[in-house]
């Protein structure tokens, strides 16, 4: 249906934008763009990039997981080739497999979802939809993009160094990742360090630009929910950062000059003792770590809300509802997040009171989460709902993220978590809201947006294949884990837990059974098949980049927010004209009015009847 | 459409980008040294009793830097004054003076760490004094009433396999004690050390005690096989070391940060003057801001690390 | 003394706003005078005991506080950066004192005597 209100007068093709000037050149546009779209862009594709090799990480891992000890076909031969002796034979050694592990979570966590959630949807977006030119600072906004790449390469590099990557999980417990004789570690915190800085760097940016930079007449309660959600995503990195960045360098401290931040006194390896002046704490370094980790997995989710309720709200034709409450549980998310990390270390014998300290504050947090999820499903009520590609991810998303925090509750009692601790039930829970929570996500943005900044829509019938066959195999993969971890089988455990199946263990009341061990099959199969049914998006998301159909107008899905009011694609400046908001940002089905939306920009003298 | 409130502020909040900006990036300036404060805290508070150093800085140099580093706050606040008083000379003045104190407070600082890294601690080796022949250095494992058994010492920390004396060869046993001074010497066939001599490492820790104040100071001559171990004060000695270089070492950091960007603000990036006034002061502005950051920093750092 | 501002052409004449150095001068005197008092102090006899650790942090708050308020005129600032300032301190207390007693074993906080 054809926009019939435009209230944004656009330049015509082939007219200059109001500040003219001469071309930048290749290096300046497309290397060391200082635009906020470019460099979107750019975090999109690379974050794309590490995002496929975290997952290709795992793939390789699925099947050592399924068939331990059995050389791994296809890339088996390259990873002996490329790696040497750990991957002898092509068979994935338990060395190896810890390196990828560890690597796997910190690519997809540091590497691929928040260079997405933030990077990419945060700076392309979050000025758009303000009614800004820029960021506040664009110099500073492509630092942080080349801080980010830096790191990454600095990550991917310690794979190839002698000895490989940190292998010591993504968390990096102390005194393990300190006494591995080799330099991966050392390559990862110094990875960690430049992609602190970028992270750091681009929330000052971000708060900045919100707080100073929003258009006349937008206030704070008008702001679309996905800038109140980068918003307080801005806060999180900014504060939460530095104490692992603090706790990187002393951890660095450790490894170089061979100080004892966190090698307690009396560490003996091997059965000798290290020769290290003592006095340290391993648990100074997990506080300060999940004093980070934890607000972390906020960043991951909190963007992801914004995305899905600004869809939902689009394809719905609905206000959402609720909204001041969905802003006022952001906000205490992100205050009561820096309050619970210690129910990550239920199991280091903390203390009663402060334990039920964390359970408390844990709990708590939970309501603000619910309270979200609950108005987004009922923003559904009554609603005109369109079951397009990107409307089709974010419905799939509730569901996906009730199952990730429900199954949460569990893990945040104390005394149920002792017997799920570092089991696949953790596993299952955290993929659960990241996978088939944040990365649909991802997706229905991806879908959502990309007409806004080609000019071209992706097909929507491989869209929707691209959905539903990703739906069912991610439920493949992470459901039966609730399972396996449920009946005891731990994490990080390279043979799959063949050491403990009913087939090996004599005395079977505590083994895991048969059936437990046949999922590890199944999950792995349903992980390729996943990987396959990435393919029609990958192709679609090229493909139509070029050959995609052109919209016929720059709104073509009758939106509201002001990245709709602009030109396709937003030029240098996005507006031609400094937009003025009039209302909030989901008016949509205003009785009344001629047609279904009202623009937040649009002049109140035309919505009169 | 250009960036607004670049120099002029905005009416609600009433700042400018760059100052938002600034106050937003000291916030997370404060989380990391507050993470690393309260590594300190935790570490000190977790150590057994007793065992921590004390009185093992330098105050007069400490409050030399303190008093540096004040001073250069000050002459940074003349130099943003000068600059809203349109006097381009005196900022320069005042610009150049904050840049010559910042680097003095590294030099301070570069020779205190330089001397941190000649004291050594030395942790002697057990010596036998035999009833014929030289004595032998090493350790000793287990002693009877008729046999010693002994490690003799190979080089530094290094030993050979088990000898066992019967006890009518050893003279007597000198259990080995800990050298601590400054490295005068270190050859192949001495090691020569300005200190004094005590029983055991825990007798170093505290230099404020009665004992230590009045310690006489000697050249000690050590050969190589009377050393167990020798370690210089660099973070690997201890926690409480640890703990100085690093805070002390990130600050040092971010005051070679502040002076690359005092310096180019007093050096190229002054030609902004002569174009954007209002913009260019802002600038100097912001960057004091920082610099005061900085020094809130040290008044923090110097009493906790030397002082208490 | 301020020539400089008229020898570059085409750029408005903004006016000159003097700032106010005395007070400046009275903050330094102050840190000078506050140092000198904590230092002093370590040498008295009293130096190493829980009060004077008090003493001490309480003047080095003091100092604080001088450089926040006045060097960085932190008390001219709108209420809006008082927000943020304020956000960061709770966020710092409740992290200092989390870990402290979540680190000891006991779930107590105890201070060891300086010996």
């Amino acid at each position: 249906m054809q926009a019939s209100s435009h209230a944004l007068p656009h330049a015509a093709p082939g007219s200059h934008a109001p500040h003219a000037h001469e071309d930048p050149g290749f290096w300046r546009t497309y290397i060391f763009s200082v635009d906020h779209k470019t460099i979107g862009i750019q975090y999109a594709v690379t974050g794309l990039i590490f995002l496929f090799i975290g997952f290709l990480l795992m793939a390789m891992m699925r099947w050592q997981i399924a068939k331990p000890g059995v050389p791994i076909p296809l890339v088996g031969w390259l990873l002996e080739a490329v790696l040497g002796d750990v991957a002898a034979k092509g068979i994935m050694s338990p060395d190896l497999y810890n390196s990828f592990g560890a690597m796997h979570g910190t690519i997809m966590v540091f590497l691929a979802i928040v260079p997405l959630v933030v990077g990419a949807f945060g700076n392309a977006l979050v000025p758009l939809q303000i009614g800004a030119g820029d960021m506040a600072f664009p110099k500073l906004n492509m630092a942080s993009y080349q801080f980010y790449l830096w790191g990454g390469v600095i990550m991917m590099t310690s794979f190839f160094i002698p000895g490989g990557a940190a292998q010591a999980g993504w968390t990096s417990y102390s005194p393990l990742s300190t006494i591995i004789p080799t330099d991966g570690q050392t390559f990862w915190l110094f990875a960690m360090v430049f992609l602190i800085t970028s992270s750091l760097l681009g929330s000052v940016n971000l708060i900045a630009t919100v707080v100073q930079l929003r258009a006349p007449g937008l206030t704070w309660f008008r702001l679309p929910f996905f800038t109140w959600a980068q918003f307080v995503t801005s806060f999180l990195l900014l504060l939460a950062f530095p104490p692992l960045e603090a706790a990187g360098v002393l951890q660095l401290f450790d490894k170089l000059t061979g100080s004892s931040f966190f090698l307690p006194t009396g560490l003996a390896v091997g059965g000798k003792f290290d020769q290290i002046s003592g006095g340290g704490s391993p648990l100074l370094w997990q506080h300060l770590f999940w004093f980070l980790a934890h607000p972390e997995v906020y960043v991951l989710i909190l963007p992801a809300l914004g995305i899905v309720a600004d869809i939902i709200a689009n394809n719905t034709r609905k206000p959402l509802w609720g909204y001041k409450s969905m802003v006022y549980s952001a906000l205490t998310i992100g205050f009561l997040s820096f309050l619970v990390w210690a129910h990550h270390m239920y199991l280091t014998g903390m203390g009663m009171k402060i334990s039920t300290f964390f359970q408390t504050t844990t709990m708590i947090i939970s309501i603000p989460s619910v309270i979200v999820l609950t108005c987004l499903l009922v923003s559904l009520w009554g609603g005109s709902i369109r079951f397009n590609t990107p409307m089709l991810f974010s419905l799939a998303f509730l569901p996906m993220f009730a199952i990730g925090g429900l199954t949460g509750l569990p893990l945040g009692f104390a005394a149920s978590d002792i017997h799920l601790h570092d089991t696949y039930y953790v596993i299952s829970h955290f993929h659960y809201v990241v996978a088939p929570g944040t990365i649909f996500a991802l997706f229905a943005g991806i879908y959502f947006w990309y007409p806004k900044f080609t000019g071209r829509t992706m097909n929507e019938y491989w869209g929707k294949v691209h959905f539903w066959l990703s739906l069912i195999f991610m439920n493949l993969v992470f459901m039966p884990m609730f399972a396996q971890g449920m009946a005891g089988m731990l994490r990080r455990m390279s043979d799959g837990g063949a050491n403990y199946a009913a087939a090996t263990v004599k005395d079977t009341s505590y083994a895991l059974s048969n059936t437990i061990i046949f999922f590890n099959t199944t999950i792995s199969a349903a992980v390729w098949l996943l990987g396959l049914a990435q393919i029609p998006f990958i192709i679609n998301f090229f493909y139509s980049f070029r050959k995609g159909p052109k919209v016929t107008s720059d709104n073509p899905w009758q939106a509201t927010t002001l990245e709709w009011q602009t030109p396709t694609p937003p030029g240098h400046g996005n507006f031609v004209v400094e937009p003025i908001v009039y209302r909030g940002p989901y008016e949509y089905s205003v009785p009344g009015h001629p047609t279904d939306f009202v623009p937040q920009n649009e002049p109140p003298a035309k919505a009169a009847k | 459409m250009e960036i607004p409130y670049t120099v002029k502020p905005r009416e609600d909040t009433g700042l400018y980008n760059a100052k938002l900006g600034i106050w937003l990036f000291l916030a997370s300036e404060v989380m990391l040294f507050g993470a690393l404060f309260s590594a300190y805290i935790l570490l000190r508070v977790g150590a057994p009793g007793g065992l921590w150093p004390a009185g093992w800085q330098n105050i007069p140099l400490g409050t030399l830097n303190t008093f540096i580093l004040i001073t250069s706050s000050i002459t940074m606040v003349m130099a943003w004054a000068s600059l809203k008083s349109r006097d381009f000379a005196k900022f320069k003045i005042f610009q150049g003076l904050t840049l010559v104190l910042a680097i003095v407070f590294l030099g301070v600082k570069m020779v205190e760490y330089s001397k941190k890294f000649t004291h050594y601690e030395v942790r002697l080796n057990d010596e036998l004094v035999l009833a014929e022949g030289k004595p032998v250095f090493g350790k000793v494992v287990s002693q009877t009433n008729n046999t010693v058994l002994f490690l003799p010492a190979k080089g530094l920390g290094k030993y050979g396999d088990s000898v066992k004396y019967p006890s009518a060869q050893v003279k007597t046993v000198v259990l080995g004690g800990v050298v601590d001074g400054h490295l005068h010497e270190r050859s192949a066939e001495a090691v020569v050390i300005e200190g004094r001599k005590v029983a055991k490492s825990e007798d170093l820790l505290n230099l404020r005690s009665r004992e230590a104040r009045e310690a006489t100071h000697e050249e000690i001559h050590l050969v190589p096989d009377q050393i167990a171990r020798m370690h210089s004060y660099g973070p690997w000695h201890n926690t409480y070391l640890a703990c100085y270089f690093a805070i002390t070492a990130l600050h040092a950091l971010h005051v070679l940060g502040g002076i690359i960007v005092i310096f180019y603000f007093w050096g190229p990036g002054s030609r902004m003057w002569h174009t954007e006034p209002e913009r260019f002061t802002n600038r100097i502005e912001v960057s004091g801001l920082y610099w005061h950051f900085v020094d809130l920093v040290w008044i923090f750092v110097f009493p906790t690390l030397y002082l208490l | 003394m301020s020539h400089d501002a008229h020898s570059s052409p085409g750029h408005a004449e903004a006016p000159a706003k003097p700032v106010n150095l005395r007070k400046a001068f009275y903050v330094f005197g102050s840190q000078l005078l506050i140092t000198a008092m904590i230092v002093t102090a370590y040498y008295l006899p009293w130096g190493q005991t829980t009060v004077n650790m008090v003493f001490t942090i309480v003047l080095a708050l003091c100092q604080a506080a001088l450089v926040l308020c006045f060097s960085m005129h932190f008390i001219t600032e709108k209420k809006f950066i008082y927000g943020v300032a304020l956000f960061t301190a709770i966020f710092l207390s409740a992290m200092l004192y989390l870990i402290l007693t979540a680190g000891s074993a006991s779930g107590h906080l105890h201070v060891n005597h300086v010996s």
